[in-house]
């Protein structure tokens, strides 16, 4: 696994899914990224290994007369990852205290 | 599906995002097309429960389902499992998020936004404005006409109604050719003669022009050849104004001349309306009434069949023919005519576009008119430049800051291209309330439909993207390239230093660039004002102009003598007339008319032999003429009550003939002189027993420095004179006066009309018309030019203000008093605006050198003009540097410096 650097995108994701938000839409609510933003991310971090997926039971889905859902969730190296990326960004918080508009 | 609990817009909504996402599904890799559809069908309905009952539900659901197409397309990048870094590759993926974070950016700077967006959409609107304005001043769209770019104009000189036919056969590309003749018509309708504007038309006209009918029918075919068909058509206009509306009308007889006619049909609205320099065409009669209305073939022997007999051919591009190749063989067959003496003379051809104005005279005006435009954007796009110069040395430490946590170059340099891409967008959404409301203005303003050229609009819309995306750009290359500490760090001075220096620059060519607009501007108003002045008359709004045409009511000879005597004796003693005379309309003033002006006879000069001979400007005129118009006499004596009867024996000349034909001794000196189309062997000799001052002709001497034209008056008709003007020196009052020359005219012959009545006043405001507008408009550009200097101002007083903050920091920590920074900076405003100032003066007097050369009364150099223009521009420019330089004196020392 190659150890890139992570993006906004990609660590706004990994912490949402940390804190227990599973499904995209929800994802998407919590850090106010767009959807067309959210989804390749949780690809490319399901290809990374860092997010893993299942599906809703199809039993529960047809009670419901719905499709079936999509779950996300952190993988151990996810949670690693996202360990790493939290102490770098407070790092670097400390050197800029202010200004770090963007 | 379970969407029933949902609100029914929110139900619509859903159903269209589930739609729109199996079709998206094509776009994933097929392999995982169908889970790839499975999922999103869940999030749609999912986020379709959860959104139902917040705010704006339905557009965020719409813009939740649009990121189904990025998610799909970056399945295949995900199959191949790339790393996260490897994102800058699909850049598109991330777009949405720059382009979202660069609206945020510029929302937080709302003065830059606002300045660079008024900057560019000012320079665009301008810019599309001006030439739309020019294109419909030259070619101006003809209400009623269908398809008008398809038409042709081939006139030829002289002319019949049948020669349609052979240039229908001569030119291949013309599917249809139709004649008219324009004429002045004096109709009586309902018992009041009026004049009216129209033409003579070839009984296809209205068809081949692709004019409707209001009401009635058009012209058929045996009507343009029979001499029985006493029928009209009237403008739509007219018929209101006679007949209250166009059904009523219809029916009704007119009398045309001495012709009664019936009116068959009524014109679509706005078909032959006046135009600037057009007069308004209001009744259209077909053209086997041609030689009865229009005379026979003498065209010189009276003033009104020389000015009437002069037809033009419309001919309408075959569907299948370029309009280029239509005109090149219109001109080829012109051409022939022109060189084929087989009529006796050689003809007088020419070939334009039907529509189009002549610009020869203009010729100046438009270089000038289409110039500015072109500066405004200009200026607007050099403004853009220097605000996002700033901008970029503003966002240098924020760069610095990504740069060390990990962005890559290109992502900085792509949040600055998605920046430049919003400013460039938004400036386009500015603009097009601002065209809209800029078009309605000048409508309001002049008589023209404004089209929109797509083409300019392009090109200027162009240009500030190319601005805003090349100065948006260059700074975060510069820095996306440097390495982050050496950016932090506090070596930058050198590098702000060329680039506010570069500002300076450009800011000192912005405000040379609107004083010389100013300037010339100014030079334009007051030039038309000479020429408004330069009449010789006293006061232009006291003499009030009549005229009158007695061919087309066939009053001829003694009768029309009497007439003439008639009024002007009754006309004489009416209160409030103070002085009154007759003559040719082009008798004083010929208003530029060279081809089409009246000529008083032939005169021939003392170095003109018997087969040459001069067309006379002047010619007869009677009354108290030159009193009237305040002409004095000079040499000699005015004219006798004896000179007035029989044959001229005497005449008076002006100045300038005395000059130029006598070297100023015309006194006791003879001429012979003849009426209109006489020979030499019908000539009168006549002796020069006065000189007058000449009226000023700068429209038709177009030389700045002699703007006179020589003249030549006699006390006596030469011939047959049925077309003369009435000119009345008023006491001011001429309201009450106009009226009762009317009921004078009614009393002596009431079958005659009235044709062009104005003062001298409004004459000249008619005929300045593109000369004011030229003004007027380089005027309201310069003034823009100058807000939007103004403005550039500002933002790099401001630029340089953010980028000294530290250094203003440590003087102000140093002791450095606030009063001090101020004085810097407003000092620093001030130097360049009168870099500025410096060069504008040039432009403005190498614009007074160019415009003397060609026009009458420019004034050398408008001192004054050019100082209380400075004036202002320095005003403005200290107001626009005060706000950032006090900015600059409030900084907080400590808190600068802790900054880096």
């Amino acid at each position: 696994m190659p150890d890139a650097a992570l993006s906004y995108t990609g660590l706004f994701v990994l912490q949402a899914l940390a804190k227990g938000y599973r499904y995209g839409f929800d994802v998407m609510e919590v850090t106010g990224l767009p959807s067309g933003t959210i989804y390749p991310a949780l690809r490319r971090l399901e290809g990374l290994e860092l997010v893993r997926s299942d599906w809703e039971d199809e039993g529960l889905a047809q009670k419901d007369c719905r499709p079936r859902r999509r779950y996300y969730e952190l993988t151990p190296a996810g949670k690693r990852r996202l360990a790493d990326a939290e102490a770098r960004y407070r790092a670097v918080q400390r050197l800029f205290p202010r200004r770090s508009s963007s | 599906m379970t969407q029933d609990h949902l609100p029914p817009r929110l139900r619509v909504v859903t159903r269209v995002a589930l739609g729109s996402i199996g079709a998206l599904r094509l776009l994933a890799p097929a392999g995982q097309r169908e889970r790839w559809h499975e999922e999103w069908r869940a999030e749609i309905q999912h986020a379709a429960g959860r959104l139902a009952g917040h705010p704006w539900a339905t557009l965020r659901l719409v813009s939740f389902a649009a990121g189904a197409g990025p998610d799909a397309l970056s399945l295949h990048a995900a199959a191949r499992s790339s790393p996260i870094v490897a994102s800058r590759d699909r850049w598109f993926l991330a777009l949405g998020q720059d382009f979202r974070h660069a609206v945020r950016g510029l929302v937080a700077a709302p003065v830059f936004t606002a300045t660079i967006l008024a900057s560019l959409s000012v320079g665009i609107a301008a810019t599309t404005a001006a030439y739309a304005f020019i294109n419909a001043a030259l070619l101006p769209k003809l209400p009623g006409v269908t398809d008008q770019h398809r038409l042709v104009e081939v006139f030829v000189d002289p002319s019949t109604f049948d020669d349609a036919v052979s240039l229908r056969t001569a030119i291949p590309g013309f599917s249809a050719v139709a004649s008219t003749m324009p004429m002045q018509f004096a109709v009586n309708a309902r018992g009041q003669a009026i004049s009216v504007g129209g033409a003579i038309v070839s009984a296809n006209y209205f068809d081949v022009l692709g004019v409707r009918m209001a009401t009635g029918r058009a012209f058929q075919a045996d009507e343009g050849r029979r001499a029985d068909a006493a029928v009209a058509i009237v403008g739509h206009a007219l018929s209101r104004r006679v007949f209250g509306d166009e059904r009523s009308a219809l029916g009704g007889v007119i009398t045309v001349g001495t012709q009664a006619v019936e009116i068959v049909g009524v014109a679509e609205e706005g078909f032959g309306a006046a135009r600037p320099a057009g007069a308004a065409s209001e009744i259209w009669l077909p053209s086997g009434l041609a030689d009865r209305l229009a005379g026979g073939e003498d065209r010189d022997a009276g003033a009104s069949r020389l000015r009437f007999r002069e037809l033009t051919h419309i001919g309408r591009a075959s569907a299948s023919v370029s309009i280029d190749a239509v005109v090149a063989q219109a001109r080829s067959v012109a051409a022939r005519l022109a060189s084929d003496d087989a009529r006796g003379r050689r003809a007088f051809t020419f070939v334009r576009q039907f529509g189009v104005r002549s610009a020869s005279g203009i010729a100046l005006q438009i270089a000038a008119i289409m110039l500015v435009p072109l500066l405004v954007l200009l200026i607007g796009c050099i403004n853009a430049a220097n605000l996002l110069l700033a901008r970029g040395a503003q966002g240098t430490h924020d760069t610095a800051i990504r740069l060390a946590v990990g962005a890559s170059r290109w992502r900085i340099v792509r949040h600055r291209l998605a920046e430049s891409t919003v400013i460039a967008l938004a400036a386009g959404a500015v603009t097009l309330p601002l065209l809209a409301w800029t078009f309605s203005a000048l409508e309001n303003i002049v008589p023209l439909t404004l089209q929109l050229d797509l083409r300019v609009t392009v090109f200027a819309c162009g240009i500030s993207v190319a601005s805003v995306m090349a100065f948006g750009l260059a700074p975060a290359l510069r820095t996306a390239s440097a390495a982050p500490d050496s950016i932090v760090g506090a070596t930058r001075s050198r590098d702000t230093r060329r680039r506010s220096r570069m500002q300076q620059g450009l800011v000192a060519v912005q405000v040379a660039l609107s004083l010389g607009l100013l300037a010339t501007g100014g030079q334009l108003i007051t030039a038309v004002t000479a020429i408004g002045r330069a009449t010789g008359a006293t006061e232009p709004s006291t003499l009030l102009m009549v005229s009158f045409d007695l061919a087309p009511v066939e009053i001829a000879g003694p009768a029309a003598s009497a007439f003439y005597d008639g009024v002007l004796e009754r006309v004489r003693r009416l209160p409030g007339v103070e002085r009154a005379g007759i003559g040719l309309s082009t008798a004083m003033w010929t208003w530029g008319w060279t081809r089409r002006g009246v000529p008083g006879g032939v005169v021939w000069w003392p170095a003109e032999g018997p087969r040459q001979g001069s067309r006379m400007i002047g010619g007869y005129v009677d009354g108290e003429l030159f009193e009237a118009v305040g002409l004095r006499l000079l040499q000699g004596r005015a004219f006798r009550p004896e000179d007035r009867t029989g044959a001229p024996r005497v005449a008076i000349v002006n100045l300038t003939t005395a000059d130029r034909h006598f070297r100023g001794h015309a006194l006791g000196q003879r001429v012979s002189v003849a009426a209109r189309g006489q020979q030499y062997d019908r000539a009168l000799e006549v002796e020069i027993v006065g000189v007058i001052e000449p009226a000023l002709e700068p429209q038709y001497a177009r030389d700045p420095d002699d703007p006179t034209v020589p003249a030549l008056y006699l006390p006596a008709r030469l011939g047959d004179e049925q077309a003369l003007t009435l000119y009345v020196r008023t006491n001011g009052g001429d309201a009450a006066v106009l009226p009762a020359i009317q009921q004078v005219v009614r009393d002596v012959d009431s079958r005659v009309p009235m044709t062009a009545v104005s003062t001298l006043a409004q004459r000249q405001y008619e005929r300045q018309t593109e000369e004011r507008l030229a003004a007027q408009g380089l005027t309201t550009v310069g003034v823009l030019a100058l807000v939007l200097a103004c403005g550039g101002l500002y933002g790099m007083v401001a630029f340089i203000v953010s980028t000294r903050r530290r250094e203003i920091g440590v003087r102000l920590a140093l002791g450095a008093n606030p009063a001090s920074i101020l004085g810097m900076m407003l000092r620093l405003g001030m130097r360049t605006a009168t870099l500025g100032t410096i060069a504008g003066g040039a432009i403005a007097i190498a614009s007074s050198v160019m415009l003397r050369a060609r026009m009458y009364g420019v004034p050398p150099f408008d001192l004054s003009a050019f100082v209380a223009t400075t004036a202002l521009l320095l005003t403005a420019v200290a107001i626009a540097s005060l706000m950032p330089a006090q900015a600059a004196a409030r900084v907080d020392p400590l808190e600068v410096l802790r900054e880096d």
